[in-house]
């Protein structure tokens, strides 16, 4: 490998922007990782920047010693998994129909899916929908309505659509049917992209929580988010009660909270976001370069 | 059941749909079928009392929904903290606690548009919600329970009984939070308080005009630049309390009850809403407000900061002075925080500051309303409403209001005092800070009565060592509080019709101005600004609103004759 | 006649034959289909509500019809120019600026060799997407506040400025603030799906490159930036047709809710509008209106981009 001084200056200032970006996304992350773990009055004081101050465990006490927190983080994962898999599952299939060419119906096919990206029915008729069908308090509503994303169609569409025809040709040859072409052609060679739009979607229903508020009341079934949202808020709802209705804090005036609602926030991002973001190291190893190539040349 | 039956068929036709044999043999992957776990209906067994006579609340398992209708109201656990769990075990009440998810208003509209009511609600008095759901006859008449049970019925006013009934003459209302003539012990929340340790190096200067301020501040800066001179916490619908501290300064009837409304001012003489713009006192305020902003005098990010920065700077004492909402609660921690490294740091409260030539005795920083913050209503849902109001009932009253702030009987206290304050047992001489967090005591409050500030006063004059610097504070900021506002209630415009969007509208530009105002870098440019304030909301319709506000005063004053 | 008759049968029955023909394919894009219809489509009538005043109570149906009331309220709003001027302005900068970033974060992670390196920063400039907003600005606004933030500490330090700035006080600055910290937020997580697209490009064009002698940025423009078109493509549609979307979560977080009112006439976008002066004020078929405003205009934009794109040659949505 020759390297020029061009090449050096290129490697320099790419280098250099990316440890820079990098240094701006971490920070903030590491700056709520010190204060989850550091006392909380203590907190208050301002200051922290790289080390906690007085080291302390209570905050994720607070938050691991619930029962609640188990049941809820058990509620995501069935939603992340279950949901990711069928919903990636249903899509990629739908896109890979839509791909192929001379399909009958295929423009109304597209624009019926576009036009659900635009107009949508509103919270109260969905709603009333959603109970019609049994889906209220019912754990399928964390994932089913979310089986089609038209977002990630039209993704995995253009990626299949970039497929060289000639491999699927030669598998016809072979006496594949289109299921065939798409669980031994399709899915192995769209690995980056199948690996991408999990990711995404698992972040999704991670993430998701506004409208498992709105479906689930049933506090056994809510997800981890929903959880954390609950407690931060009902952390700070005395002092916003009393700012409101000029009533005396019946908990701020007599307890000197050790556990602020800062830090309770910054404890909930740690202990919510690092399970998710364990994901994506895994997701990179399906970034390996010439997959199609390889393929091709078999 | 039939519905779930009908997902579960249509779950099964969709699998049936997708699971298709791929053609290559070997590739036999379909996907296994999962039924719907079976859901627990929502409606909870209601035992009926076998006689129909009604027993004492406690006596008998009594269990209902209740939904508040806050944004940031959430479900506490009930049964997790010591109170609930004691109102759980041995008042045999369970409570079903459905959140607001953060979005109040579209939680309460699924709720509605689907007919599933909670049992009982607390919700603002006097909004449209709670206007339509009388109209509509979603709520219970509690006329009858409130003879029945004489509790509530004592603690409430008679002028204030009749200002909670509805037009059509019945009442529906549980007043959450009221007061009373009777409650010697008025708190209030919002004055001004002094750095003590600054005040001190700096001579302790009188402090009771608004000019008196200006001095002192201008004399923080230049001695304590690190210091913010006056703190002016968070903005809360756009507006700083410093605004109404400034305003109501110049005495009379100048009184802003409700922070992030459009104001007005109300002519006591006539009976009538007036523009506020017209107002010298309005414009002083921004006077004031502007000068100090431009001097430095107050913090430079009233429009931006967030609540941790306000008490970043509290807690560790880099203000000289405050002016903001509440902070008798924020001044307990902040107090034992500084006090735990200097035994005479912390922050003391002050008089209420006066224009020039106006006597602070006629200042009314602070209103007091006997209707209290907001109420709870029991819905035509609930299957045993008397029994809800029961409970209601039992929690206004001394028993109940213990538990509001001091917890169960048996935890931190055993007895309770002649005026029936709780007396510390030696649980709560040594308890830590940390195990009385986990107590977390006052976290369950489904209703307050004045009975909690006589308690509270009581507990306080039991030791004067102990006692609690925010109650204090309170009921100092509370002795102000001389306009009843009672009169001013239920002045609400439906956001539908044409004056309310004109309001909502003038609400928009009252907001932007406020900042313009208070951010001019000049005289002239404050002037100007304030000319277009005036005639802006003019041409966007503030006399309209103005109108429909006077029609409810005198309403309300008809009916607390 | 019978002639006639006879064709339309045959066409008929070649339709019907020729879909036949395609029962596998169908077969996979009917259950998409199905979950649109069942879950997207049957709710749908609720697009009626913008002809209505909606009131909860009285439900839908018996809610009254206003015919184009809602329409004509926020068509005469005083704020209209206002509102619609700033959703542009936002959209366009973020589709400039927010758009084609992570697109140049990808090219650049493709040049780095050492595996390491490139996998680390691909996971830490994809932490940021996971901070809610609200912790967003509350670290913005602490940067730049003037009591004590390090911005103006630094600048005063350095002796550029005299005295703290007031950064949030300022319109002029609110974009520059509003878009750095979008970019910052979403560049890493958007990048992924273009690592994604690189991944597939065909190593003998490098070789087959650099045998012309091309260096490594005309690599890029000859070889890396052609065969991930279709996707940087799709997404620009995508995005145009997007365009009266200009923001919500973000833009009220970063004016500390509508709070810091002096930003309100640079800031307010038909999001936010509709939510303040309209959800928040239980206007539901004021927000139901725009809302439907808003998407006939994306879907005319949208079919517009798409038009252009396919008239360029390159790939298009149906």
């Amino acid at each position: 490998m020759k390297t020029s001084g061009s090449d050096r200056i290129m490697n320099t200032v790419i280098y250099g922007a990316l440890a820079l970006l990098s240094f701006f996304s971490l920070y903030p992350f590491w700056n709520a990782f010190i204060i989850s773990l550091n006392e909380g009055t203590n907190t208050s004081l301002g200051g922290l920047t790289f080390w906690p101050r007085q080291l302390t465990f209570d905050n994720y006490e607070v938050i691991l010693n619930d029962n609640r927190f188990f049941k809820a983080t058990f509620v995501s994962v069935i939603r992340t998994v279950a949901g990711t898999a069928s919903a990636i599952f249903l899509t990629a299939l739908f896109a890979y129909g839509l791909s192929k060419k001379g399909v009958i119906g295929h423009k109304w096919y597209m624009l019926l899916a576009i036009f659900t990206m635009y107009f949508q029915g509103g919270l109260i008729p969905t709603y009333l929908w959603f109970r019609e069908l049994g889906l209220f308090n019912n754990i399928w509503v964390l994932f089913v309505p979310w089986m089609i994303s038209v977002w990630n169609m039209i993704v995995f569409r253009t990626f299949f659509k970039g497929i060289p025809e000639g491999l699927e040709e030669s598998a016809k040859i072979d006496g594949c049917s289109n299921y065939g072409l798409f669980f031994r052609i399709i899915v192995p060679l769209s690995g980056p992209v199948v690996a991408t739009l999990s990711l995404f979607q698992a972040v999704f229903f991670w993430n998701e929580w506004f409208h498992s508020g709105i479906y689930i009341n049933d506090a056994a079934l809510l997800p981890v988010q929903n959880y954390l949202v609950n407690m931060i808020n009902s952390n700070s709802a005395q002092e916003m009660i009393s700012q409101l209705g000029n009533v005396p804090g019946g908990a701020g005036d007599v307890v000197s909270r050790s556990i602020t609602p800062k830090s309770l926030q910054m404890t909930a991002l740690i202990v919510v976001s690092l399970p998710i973001i364990m994901v994506y190291p895994f997701v990179q190893k399906f970034f390996v370069k010439g997959v199609l190539i390889g393929s091709m040349k078999e | 059941m039939k519905q779930k039956k009908r997902f579960s068929a249509f779950i099964m036709m969709v699998l049936a749909f997708t699971v298709v044999l791929a053609a290559c043999s070997s590739n036999n992957n379909g996907k296994t079928t999962e039924t719907p776990s079976s859901k627990p209906s929502n409606t909870s067994p209601q035992e009926e009392a076998g006689s129909g006579d009604i027993v004492p609340f406690g006596e008998q398992p009594l269990e209902f929904s209740l939904y508040s209708n806050y944004d940031f109201s959430t479900p506490i656990g009930y049964g997790d903290d010591v109170t609930s769990k004691w109102m759980k075990e041995t008042m045999k009440l369970n409570l079903i606690e459905i959140g607001s998810n953060g979005n109040a208003k579209q939680k309460f509209g699924t709720m509605m548009a689907a007919n599933e009511l909670p049992d009982a609600i607390m919700m603002d008095r006097g909004s449209p919600e709670y206007n339509t759901m009388v109209k509509n006859k979603l709520l219970v008449p509690l006329d009858e329970y409130y003879e029945k049970y004489p509790t509530l019925r004592n603690l409430i006013d008679d002028s204030t009984f009749n200002m909670l009934k509805h037009e059509d003459g019945h009442i529906y209302v549980i007043p959450n939070w009221f007061d009373s003539e009777k409650n010697p012990y008025k708190y209030s929340n919002t004055g001004w308080t002094v750095n003590r340790k600054i005040y001190k190096e700096l001579g302790e200067p009188a402090l009771a005009t608004f000019e008196d301020l200006y001095a002192y501040l201008k004399q923080v800066k230049s001695k304590y630049p690190d210091v913010v001179p006056l703190e002016t916490g968070i903005t809360m619908n756009g507006v700083n309390m410093l605004f109404k501290l400034f305003y109501t300064g110049y005495g009379e009837n100048r009184t802003i009850w409700n922070i992030g409304d459009i104001p007005r001012f109300p002519n006591t003489a006539t009976s009538t809403m007036e523009s506020i713009f017209n107002d010298s006192a309005y414009k002083e305020a921004f006077v004031w407000m502007n000068k100090l902003y431009r001097e430095g005098l107050i913090t430079q990010d009233m429009f931006t900061q967030k609540q941790e920065q306000v008490v970043e700077k509290l807690n560790s004492g880099r203000l000289a002075m405050t002016g903001f909402s509440n902070i008798t609660g924020q001044g307990i921690t902040a107090n034992n925080i500084l006090k735990a490294s200097d035994p005479d740091a912390g922050y003391d409260y002050i008089p209420f500051l006066a224009a020039p030539e106006v006597d602070v005795d006629s200042v009314n920083p602070h209103t007091f309303g006997t209707l209290g913050w907001n109420v709870n209503v029991i819905t035509s849902t609930a299957k045993e409403p008397e029994r809800i109001f029961q409970f209601f009932d039992w929690f206004a009253g001394a028993e109940g209001q213990r538990l509001n702030s001091f917890g169960p009987p048996g935890v931190l206290y055993d007895e309770v005092d002649e005026n029936g304050a709780p007396i510390d047992n030696e649980r709560a001489k040594t308890i830590s800070a940390e195990e009385k967090a986990n107590l977390k005591l006052g976290i369950f409050n489904p209703e307050g009565s004045w009975m909690f500030y006589v308690i509270g006063h009581h507990k306080n004059a039991q030791n004067p060592e102990t006692a609690n610097w925010g109650n204090e504070a309170s009921e100092f900021f509370g002795k102000y509080a001389k306009v009843n506002t009672d009169q001013f209630n239920n002045m609400v415009i439906d956001p539908k019709s044409d004056t309310g969007i004109v309001q909502e509208q003038i609400k928009q530009m009252w907001f932007e101005y406020n900042a313009k105002l208070i951010f001019a870098k000049s005289d002239q440019e404050f002037e100007s600004t304030f000319e277009k304030l005036q005639t802006g909301v003019n041409k966007l319709g503030y006399d309209k609103v103005l109108e429909a506000y006077t029609k409810v005063w005198q309403a309300n004053l008809e009916l607390m004759k | 006649m019978k002639q006639a008759g006879a064709v339309k049968g045959k066409q008929t029955e070649s339709a019907l034959h020729r879909f036949a023909a395609q029962w596998e394919v169908q077969s996979m894009i009917w259950p998409g289909i199905l979950f649109i219809l069942v879950f997207s489509y049957v709710p749908m009538w609720g697009i009626i509500l913008a002809f209505k005043e909606y009131d909860i109570f009285e439900g839908v149906l018996k809610s009254p019809w206003v015919g184009w009331k809602q329409f004509r309220l926020f068509f005469e709003s005083p704020d209209l120019v206002m509102v619609i001027r700033n959703t542009i302005v936002i959209a366009l900068l973020k589709l400039f600026i927010i758009f084609p970033a992570p697109i140049v974060l990808a090219l650049m992670l493709n040049e780095v060799k050492h595996m390491a390196f490139k996998r680390i920063v691909q996971t830490l400039t994809y932490l940021p997407h996971f901070i809610s907003w609200i912790i967003v600005s509350g670290l913005v606004f602490s940067i730049l506040s003037v009591d004590s933030g390090s911005l103006n500490l630094l600048l005063q330090k350095l002796g550029i400025i005299k005295h703290g700035v007031n950064w949030l006080s300022f319109p002029e600055y609110f974009y520059g603030i509003l878009i750095t910290s979008g970019l910052w937020k979403e560049i890493g997580f958007s990048s992924i799906i273009y690592l994604a697209a690189i991944v597939g490009v065909n190593p003998h064009l490098y070789e087959a490159a650099s045998i012309d002698g091309a260096g490594r940025i005309r690599k890029i423009f000859s070889v890396t930036l052609p065969t991930i078109a279709p996707v940087i493509t799709i997404f620009l549609i995508l995005n145009i047709g997007n365009l009266l979307s200009a923001g919500f979560e973000d833009i009220l977080a970063m004016t500390n809710n509508g709070n810091n009112a002096i930003l309100r006439n640079v800031s307010q976008v038909i999001d936010t509008y509709v939510y303040t002066i309209g959800l928040n004020q239980q206007r539901y078929s004021y927000a139901i209106a725009v809302g439907l405003f808003k998407a006939v205009i994306n879907i005319m934009l949208l079919w517009g981009a798409n038009k252009l794109a396919r008239k360029v040659g390159g790939s298009s949505l149906w």
